[in-house]
């Protein structure tokens, strides 16, 4: 099964996040920043992280550069879950912070499980023997 | 979504909503007091932020409406361009109680009072009139237009990896769209040496034929635009390349691109041989059947297309009629006698060969490469009219029957060739082998599945007919007779649209008859391949030969008895020429096990990085040691004893090896050492796992057992160590202080045992506190066969199996002694419980004057068997039982001795376990 962490400080978009990729088979780790996110990881598989930018203690691009430097997750899909704020370079932030994809808030669900499905990688066999 | 989803989605949010409106509402009144606070309106933007983002995706499209203005408001005077008036915190203030207004009340829509004021503020606030959901991409409708065929170029950024994306998942993207052909381009890739391994250095061309918009395409690369060239365009020969990839299976193109590249390969090897040797015969006719290959493959694929017919000017079309051309110019050459191909005609071969190549390259992508030459093309007196196969379902039927019959009559020629000279072997093979494949890859496009089985029996039974060079049996032969046969029956059956009428009752039993019911125990009935060093294959081939000189000596036999030789001299040949047997049959047995056995590296070598992973991700430093990786075992063991190792090295690292600095205060070294060994011990293999960590503590597994209601304290209490050790398999038990990621669940042990038992082993555990654990899976080196000691209880045999025997022994009567209902016996030393076979099975005892005792071990028991006698030691293959006995689990199954007598092979385990439910 595919490990994705949904880091948000909203605890209804966590919710929600949960809920419909838990509905579609995905198992899904919920942290509540960027911090949160990192003290969870204890150096399992994630085959995505669903981000929030704008969070307290470490924001979503900052997390995104701690992953992208750590052996493990540096090839992880990271998306990026953006608001619609008036910012214009926001795509282009989060990508220079290391982001695989965005997608801008509010979304539905079927948006968010298509940006999910594109760049969720499959398991990697080495990797999924610790998951057993 | 259902609408259940969608409920507990805005019951979440609600939730939410309270807690965010009480921080809104303080963050506001915090502000009013601190205008000038920047934290503050960050914190105030932050949660009604949160409200219209969540809002949104909860369902509150309205809610998100409304409160986007608010956001736009804190947003500006986040970033210092609005300032915070009061006007501002008092329209902050009131949309509070409009979004707490909004957020209860259930019939989402409805205007709420104050509403249309607050937004109306908030507009005269804002500098500029709000320009909501910019930017957004507009929705691309999936196209449900006419098909076009797009050429794609795709060329990643050589670190495209770095940012998380995959190039595999965009190749995916686009094959969900339509009909994707993907090349791959290698020629960017470096010499090994100065190949960075985390970059790409591939790039793609994909054919891709779709009802979707270019649009779609370039949505596809969307979160990589930054990182790759892509390139998007249409063919130019739109109608062709759709007409063709649009009804074609895509498996069936790429099939037919694959082994065209092989026949061309093969083109290209015989032409040059040829050239050396005008006139031989094999490579002229390799050569045809190369050319004849390409023209029937190209014949079945245009078959498939559906619609106006191809212009003749297609690749497709080229490619058919120049193979066609071809082989009407090599033909002469092999009717009547070997005339010597001239240079001229081999050079046509050559060219054509390019040709071909280069239409093959048009086909796949945008390959560009020299027109055909019309040179080549008039030589090859190739013309339009001229043409073997037509995309009509009758000329897909025809090009399928014509190559299908083509082969029919090669291979009834080789039956024919087989008949007269029953030495026959090589060439005629050779032949026969040709035409089955031909055959094979004429039914795989004209999807005739029923084909497959008769096709691949033929291919078996040749294969192994001509890598030992020997001819066929009787046997072989009719049994590749009569797979013939049914292959041929199905294709009498065809009927013109290419369907296959159902067989007639007999023909399943005609076209698979090497097949048995029951495999192995164990074996999931998935089909599974094996590789087989070359060497046992040769070995195996070379007794199978020498049974075959063996068998020879019975006719002799026979005929000297005929002629009325003496008893005597012939019951020494006859001994002779049965020992000859029968050292043949052990080293055949023993060729064939060795073809399941596999070294157990296949296993052990995923383990260093788990060990690796685990030891990081608890903060330990674990140094593994691997030991004994040559050692084999048998297949199916091995494919199952993976799962049970990884969970008991996890637990070794987990639980076992302590943390460095714990490890230091101990004084021993910071890294702890885990071993992993295989060793060959007593007719099978145990595998070792064995850490230098804190050791099993005995007390606490029987106060955490007492706690957990696993067993009672007084049972706890007269529990010896080893008992104690063994609770760690029960369910539901753990001494993990804190569960962790990786273990401490207290499930797992418990499967694993039972995985180790269903493999017919044991487990053992040795521990010694703050010294280290050692796990020890015993295991049959085979399934199958298992050595074992034929017995007598209650007058009936059984087999005990080799494996689970510690010691035998004859005891005096006398030396038993009756306590409380148990049998004891001081056995080499120790006291042990016996149990007499016969009772436990309900069967009458015999009384003899010495009690004849095997000394059982399975790991989690040890008892005495006692038995009426031992008779001797046997070898035997053990089937499983079925048929409504599988719940005897006393036995592990029956076997067959060598005069036909079935006996049991007992489960010491189970038995014991029978006898503890009879006492209870």
């Amino acid at each position: 099964m595919k490990r994705i962490m949904t880091v948000d400080d909203s605890s209804s978009l966590r919710q929600i996040v949960s809920l419909v990729l838990g509905s579609a088979g995905y198992e899904v780790v919920e942290a509540v920043d960027g911090l949160d996110a990192l003290s969870k990881l204890h150096g399992r598989e994630l085959h995505l992280f669903l981000t929030d930018v704008h969070m307290p203690n470490m924001d979503g691009l900052e997390l995104t550069r701690h992953l992208r430097g750590m052996p493990q997750y540096k090839f992880t899909p990271i998306a990026v879950l953006s608001g619609s704020e008036s910012d214009p370079n926001s795509k282009q932030k989060a990508k220079a912070s290391g982001a695989t994809a965005w997608l801008a808030k509010p979304f539905n669900p079927g948006d968010l499980l298509a940006v999910v499905k594109k760049v969720c990688v499959d398991a990697r066999p080495a990797n999924g023997a610790l998951e057993r | 979504m259902s609408t259940d989803i969608m409920e507990q989605l805005r019951g979440a949010f609600r939730s939410e909503a309270w807690d965010l409106l009480i921080e809104l509402d303080s963050a506001l009144l915090a502000l009013e007091v601190e205008p000038g606070d920047t934290a503050l309106v960050h914190r105030v933007f932050r949660a009604i932020h949160t409200i219209k983002g969540s809002g949104a995706t909860a369902g509150f499209a309205h809610l998100a409406r409304f409160a986007h203005k608010m956001e736009e408001a804190f947003d500006l005077a986040r970033a210092g361009s609005l300032g915070v008036t009061p006007d501002l915190i008092d329209c902050g203030l009131k949309a509070c109680d409009v979004i707490r207004m909004i957020v209860d009340d259930s019939t989402e829509g409805t205007a709420v009072p104050g509403e249309v004021e607050v937004t109306a503020a908030f507009t005269r606030l804002l500098p500029e009139p709000a320009n909501p959901q910019a930017g957004r991409i507009e929705e691309i409708k999936p196209g449900a237009g006419a098909p076009a065929a797009f050429e794609i170029v795709f060329k990643p950024n050589r670190e495209m990896f770095y940012s998380g994306a995959d190039p595999v998942t965009l190749l995916d993207d686009l094959r969900e769209l339509g009909h994707a052909h993907v090349t791959a381009h290698t020629d960017q890739v470096p010499p090994l040496s100065s190949l960075e391994p985390e970059h790409i250095y591939l790039w793609w061309e994909i054919l891709l034929v779709t009802g979707h918009s270019q649009a779609v395409i370039k949505e596809v690369f969307v979160f990589v635009e930054d990182e790759c060239e892509v390139r998007i365009r249409l063919r130019e020969d739109q109608a062709a390349t759709v007409a063709l990839l649009g009804s074609v299976p895509a498996e069936a193109f790429e099939l037919f691109i694959a082994e065209t590249q092989d026949h061309l390969e093969e083109i290209e090897g015989a032409a040059l041989r040829l050239e050396g040797d005008p006139s031989s015969r094999p490579n002229l006719d390799s050569l045809f059947r190369a050319v004849h290959s390409i023209k029937g493959n190209a014949g079945l694929l245009l078959g498939h297309v559906k619609g106006p017919a191809l212009d003749t000017s297609h690749p497709l079309q080229l490619l058919l009629r120049m193979a066609h051309g071809l082989e009407s110019l090599l033909d002469p050459f092999r009717a009547g006698s070997a005339r010597p191909v001239p240079d001229d005609t081999i050079q046509t071969a050559l060219e054509t060969c390019d040709a071909l190549r280069t239409l093959l390259g048009r086909l796949t992508h945008g390959g560009a490469g020299a027109p055909v030459s019309q040179k080549l093309i008039e030589r090859l007196g190739v013309l339009t009219n001229d043409m073997p196969g037509s995309q009509t379902a009758a000329g897909r039927k025809a090009a399928f029957l014509n190559t299908t019959s083509q082969c029919v009559e090669m291979i009834e020629g080789c039956f024919r060739l087989m008949e007269n000279d029953r030495e026959s072997t090589g060439p005629v093979f050779e032949t026969y082998l040709r035409g089955l494949k031909t055959l094979s890859a004429a039914a795989r496009y004209g999807n005739c599945t029923e084909l497959e089985e008769p096709l691949a029996q033929q291919l078996r039974i040749l294969d192994a007919a001509m890598r030992t060079g020997a001819g066929l049996g009787r046997e072989e032969r009719s049994v590749l007779g009569s797979a013939f046969h049914a292959a041929r029956s199905v294709l009498d059956r065809m009927s013109p649209d290419g369907d296959v009428s159902p067989a007639p009752g007999s023909a399943d039993a005609v076209t698979a008859p090497a097949r048995t019911p029951e495999e192995q125990p164990g074996v999931s009935s998935s089909p599974s391949t094996i590789r087989i060093d070359q060497n046992k294959l040769d070995r195996l081939m070379r007794v199978v030969g020498e049974l075959l000189v063996a068998r020879g000596a019975f006719p002799l036999l026979v005929q000297k008895l005929n002629n009325g030789a003496d008893g005597a001299g012939m019951a020494k040949e006859l001994k002779e020429a049965g020992s000859n047997i029968s050292r043949i049959a052990d080293e055949l047995q023993t060729s064939v096990m060795s073809i399941r056995m596999l070294p157990v590296k296949t296993v052990f070598q995923r383990f260093p990085r788990l060990v690796r992973d685990l030891a990081r991700s608890l903060g330990k430093e674990v140094r593994l040691v691997i030991e004994g990786e040559g050692i084999e075992l048998d297949k199916t063991i091995l494919e199952q004893i993976g799962d049970p190792l990884v969970h008991l090295i996890r637990n070794a690292v987990d639980h076992g090896i302590e943390t460095p600095e714990e490890r230091r205060a101990k004084g021993k070294a910071a890294a702890g050492q885990l071993t992993l060994r295989a060793v060959h011990e007593a007719g099978g293999v145990a595998i070792e796992i064995t850490d230098d960590g804190r050791g099993l503590d005995a007390a606490a597994l029987k106060r955490k057992a007492v706690e957990t209601g696993l067993c009672t304290a007084e049972a706890a209490a007269g529990m010896t160590e080893q008992a104690a050790f063994q609770l760690i398999f029960l369910p539901g038990l753990t001494t993990a202080a804190k569960v962790t990621d990786v273990s401490g669940r207290g499930v797992g042990m418990d499967v694993v045992r039972s995985n180790v038992r269903n493999l017919h082993g044991t487990i053992e555990i040795r521990s010694t506190p703050a010294h280290g654990t050692s796990l020890i899976v015993k295991l049959p080196t085979s399934l199958m066969v298992s050595k074992g000691i034929l017995l007598e209880a209650g007058a009936q045999e059984y087999i005990l199996p080799l494996s689970y025997i510690r010691d035998m022994v004859k005891l005096p009567r006398e030396q038993a002694h009756k306590y409380r209902g148990l049998t004891l016996a001081q056995v080499r030393g120790t006291i042990c419980s016996i149990f007499s076979l016969a009772e436990m099975l309900g069967l009458p005892t015999a009384k003899t004057p010495e009690l004849s005792v095997a000394i059982v071990e399975t790991g989690t028991v040890k008892y005495g068997l006692l038995v009426d006698r031992f008779l001797t030691e046997v070898e035997v293959l053990v089937k499983p039982l079925a048929g409504g006995l599988e719940q005897c689990k006393e036995f592990q199954g029956a076997a067959i001795m060598g005069d036909g007598r079935v006996v049991l092979v007992l489960n010491p385990q189970e038995c014991h376990n029978l006898e503890r439910t009879e006492c209870s």
